[in-house]
């Protein structure tokens, strides 16, 4: 079972670097809570997820050889990727293995089409060398999760266009996107049309979408970790966080039986319906290395805050609203005055699991009336701790949170095109009006079905 | 013996004294025998079609599986009228059972077939082997649990079956994923183990091998399962050895059977003799009603054939008919085409004669009709002359039309000239008038006459 990493663009290749880095972090940590036996399937496990790891020890000095990242690096300039390969191999825990990247001289210029009808094409059949390379070496693929953001040029253009052609040749196999949602105030002007068009077409193509809004992640850095000068790096951990306390070896509790909370599973859980894809994730506790150490949290306090995040859509547990309830009741335009789910996934990893109750999550008010309480809420247990953090939970949900920003985008990205304004920039490198009309169709039937719930 | 190699066989249990019992015809073994008697049957089935026991098993609910077993046994031949006759609630006749039992073991070579389906345990799956406990399909009370939900509205339950079908759809795929894994770990044991191989036929090891070296722990349980099978396979060599006393028995049963069926007709003939017969056996796996359907089948027919007796006998008499009359349909023929030689010189000769009728009548007709045009009208001369002489009856017509709208044409103008000339008569008239008008004014200076206009033209 194993999850190859896909880093598109700038920003997936810095986010993957970091991923890697928090997963290696997360075995290698000291205090593990549960029995070196224990702890040793947990790190098995894990490598064998995300890494492949040679039988031959070093040739040099005789030590057994660094885990090699099951991943692909793409982008068009090769800035990112030499500078994500050599902080991976200054860690000294782990290294991507070599020739499994792919760069050209010159970017996207954030522009997508060239992305997506230029670079696309041209790196197709070489990206999908290095991907078959990589699925040749598991014994079972569990999916690949691509990383990109949603602004630039590269990650969202070849980035949607290498999904498809993943959907293509593997139309079994899962597919997971972790897309990078731009600040509101936008670094790039054009950040709307490539969200959306990126949107659009992966909404088609994956399986799921896994949202994760720089502004929100931008607060947490800001209020939760206490950093004053937060740069991109910061994000980029807070990011893979996230991502490594779902992804990371946990067993989920279905029925009477246990079985391994696997990609598979996590989409089988949480995306059955095809109108529904969009995925967010919320962790807590969230704080600094120096703070872990003063706190104490207790399960159900935990839970309760978790509960109302996941309700009032709150970033972090800081600054939630109390007042939002589930109530029955909607707005006259038919919106719900709080976040419904369709379903959701709560990863629990820690001490003293088995005796917390997560009974409120179970609560058929939070979800969708049409779901049924077996299809709608489920849980994965980890007793060993996460990036030594007592306790942490973490709660993945498909639900209205990412509509709101959903919605801001199009409508910008509207206004921008009732004008025309810079669409000429892609209609030169062969996108048509119409696509954008698809594009803009698609995601409004998105919003519309996320209201509807 | 029996009951042995039925319970190692997991196709039922049951004791020997049971069966003992059922000899004797009682009530209280009834239930049992029969419940075995329905496994066997059931093994033999899923054996001949090649179903799965527990399915089939599953599929036949307990109060039909007698219906169930006659049915099956009425298809293999077994035509017992008083074995058809038991009620299907297993209550009584565990001797019949019995019989029947004999009968199946006997027809279905049902030793055989349980020596076929034997698992063996050297070439079991891997996964059969390591695991304890396969685990229990969820309960049907859970799967109803969760289908409760029939207060949504359609858009909801089309919304929930999208959804249960997309879980369906992820869960083939990591089934699908799995079963790869299976086949690419598979391979690798294959691979690396090439070479090495324990049993005929195979150049490697195969994963359960594997497992039973890398684990030697599990051997004492593989030792465990060689023996209990090593142990059922000789009790049922010694059932080969033995069959006979089986049979044996058997036929006393029979025997026994055979004893009582004469007593209890002669004591049932001594006792009911004027009464009623005894009711007819219901031959279960025949609708009830197959007597009445029969009859009705052949009342329909009989009917059929009675009306189309007539139409039979019509058409023999007509097949009859015809073969007399082909000699003289051959004398009618020629008698026919003489008739029609002869009415054909007929009517040649008649056609000439008409024809020249034709012109003569025409030319009268054509005369006579330029004679009235001529009388109408001076000017018409245009069929005057040669042309006169070959004048079809179109011709004519068309000419006596032409003729008539001339004159026609005539009156019409007669008429015209006369309402001119009426015209100029009242124009004459009004002048006069006005004259004399115009003079009485000039008389009388006292009157001042205005003109009408419509007369004003006359001034000028």
């Amino acid at each position: 079972m194993s999850i190859i990493t896909l880093q598109l663009g700038q920003c997936g290749n810095q986010v993957g670097g970091q991923f890697f880095s928090t997963i290696t972090d997360d075995i290698s940590a000291r205090t593990t809570g549960v029995s070196p036996k224990e702890n040793k399937q947990y790190i098995d496990k894990s490598l064998e997820t995300f890494f492949t790891q040679s039988e031959a020890p070093d040739s040099r000095d005789g030590s057994p050889s660094l885990p090699k990242a099951r991943a692909v690096l793409v982008d068009m300039e090769t800035k990112a990727i030499n500078q994500t390969m050599l902080q991976a191999k200054k860690s000294g825990k782990w290294v991507y293995a070599a020739n499994q990247g792919f760069s050209q001289k010159r970017g996207s210029g954030n522009n997508w089409a060239n992305g997506f009808c230029i670079h696309g094409p041209n790196s197709q059949d070489h990206v999908m060398n290095l991907v078959r390379r990589e699925v040749e070496k598991c014994d079972r693929l569990g999916g690949f999760m691509s990383l990109l953001s949603l602004a630039g040029g590269t990650g969202s253009g070849v980035g949607a266009f290498i999904t498809q052609s993943l959907r293509d040749e593997y139309p079994h196999s899962f597919i997971l996107n972790q897309v990078v949602w731009p600040y509101n105030t936008g670094e790039v002007i054009v950040q709307n049309y490539n969200a959306i068009l990126t949107l659009s077409h992966l909404h088609d193509t994956a399986d799921a979408l896994i949202v994760m809004e720089n502004d929100s992640l931008h607060k947490i850095c800001a209020q939760l970790l206490n950093i004053k000068n937060i740069s991109f790096a910061d994000i980029n951990h807070v990011i893979a966080h996230k991502l490594a306390s779902v992804l990371q070896p946990c067993q989920a509790k279905e029925g009477t039986s246990h079985t391994a909370c696997d990609l598979g599973f996590l989409l089988e859980r949480l995306v059955p319906h095809p109108q529904y894809k969009l995925l967010t994730v919320k962790n807590i506790p969230q704080m600094s290395d120096v703070a872990k150490e003063f706190s104490v949290y207790q399960w159900p306090g935990l839970m309760r805050n978790l509960r109302q995040m996941l309700i009032s859509d709150a970033p972090m547990e800081e600054g939630i609203n109390w007042n939002i309830r589930p109530v029955a009741f909607r707005t006259e335009s038919g919106h719900n005055c709080f976040n419904r789910s369709l379903s959701t996934l709560l990863v629990l990893r820690g001490r003293d699991i088995s005796g917390v109750s997560t009974d409120m999550f179970n609560d058929p008010a939070i979800y969708a009336p049409w779901v049924s309480s077996d299809l709608s809420f489920c849980v994965a247990h980890q007793p060993r701790l996460f990036c030594e953090y007592e306790q942490a939970a973490a709660l993945v949900s498909n639900s209205q949170a990412s509509v709101r920003p959903l919605d801001r985008i199009l409508s910008k990205a509207w206004t921008m095109f009732s004008s025309r304004a810079y669409v000429h920039q892609y209609l030169r490198h062969g996108l048509s009006e119409e696509d954008f009309l698809d594009s803009f169709i698609s995601l409004e039937k998105v919003v519309a079905s996320y209201n509807n719930l | 013996m029996l009951c042995k190699i039925l319970d190692e066989n997991k196709v039922s249990f049951i004791r020997a004294e049971t069966l003992r019992q059922a000899k004797f015809d009682k009530c209280s073994a009834a239930k049992s025998v029969g419940q075995l008697l329905f496994d066997v049957v059931c093994l033999c089935e899923s054996d001949n079609k090649n179903q799965d026991l527990e399915f089939l098993k599953f599929m036949v609910p307990n109060e039909n599986q007698m219906i169930f077993i006659k049915t099956k046994l009425q298809g293999w031949g077994y035509l017992s009228n008083s074995f058809a006759s038991l009620p299907n609630d297993f209550s009584t006749g565990s001797r019949e059972f019995l019989l029947a039992l004999g009968w199946v073991i006997y027809q279905q070579n049902f030793i055989d077939k349980i020596i076929k389906r034997r698992p063996r345990p050297l070439h079991q799956d891997l996964v059969k082997f390591s695991r304890k406990k396969p685990d229990a399909l969820r309960s049907s009370e859970e799967l109803t649990n969760s289908n409760c939900d029939n207060h949504l509205c359609l858009k909801e339950r089309i919304q929930y079956h999208m959804m249960l079908t997309g879980k369906l759809r992820m869960s083939l795929r990591r089934l699908y994923s799995s079963y790869q894994q299976l086949t690419n770990l598979t391979n690798t044991i294959h691979q690396t183990t090439e070479g090495v191989h324990l049993q005929l036929g195979l150049s490697h090891l195969t994963p359960l091998e594997v497992h039973v070296l890398r684990y030697p722990s599990s051997l004492k349980k593989m030792l465990q399962e060689l023996e209990k099978d090593n142990l059922e396979l000789a009790h049922l060599l010694e059932w080969k050895q033995k069959e006979n006393v089986f049979w044996e028995w058997m036929g006393s049963v029979l025997s026994a059977h055979i004893e009582d069926q004469s007593q209890s007709r002669a004591s049932s003939a001594a006792s009911c003799y004027g009464n009623a017969l005894p009711e007819p056996t219901v031959y279960l796996p025949v609708p009830e009603d197959l007597g009445q359907q029969v009859k009705s089948a052949r009342d329909h027919l009989r009917d059929v054939i009675l009306r189309h007796e007539d139409e039979m006998s019509r058409v023999e008499q007509i097949v009859q008919g015809k073969k007399i009359s082909t000699v003289e349909t051959e004398v009618h023929k020629m008698h026919m085409d003489k008739e029609l030689f002869e009415v054909t010189l007929q009517l040649r000769s008649c056609g000439i004669g008409e024809e020249k009728s034709l012109h003569e009548s025409c030319n009268s007709e054509g005369t006579k009709e330029s004679a009235a045009s001529e009388r109408i009208s001076t000017t018409s001369s245009s069929f005057s002359g040669g042309n006169k002489e070959f004048m079809s009856p179109y011709a004519a017509r068309a000419v006596r039309q032409e003729a008539l709208m001339i004159a026609v044409n005539k009156e019409i103008s007669t008429l015209k000239e006369k309402v001119e000339k009426l015209q100029t008569d009242l124009q004459r008239m009004q002048l006069q008038n006005m004259q004399e008008v115009q003079s009485l004014i000039n008389m009388d200076k006292n009157v001042i006459c205005i003109q009408p206009r419509s007369l004003k033209h006359f001034y000028e």
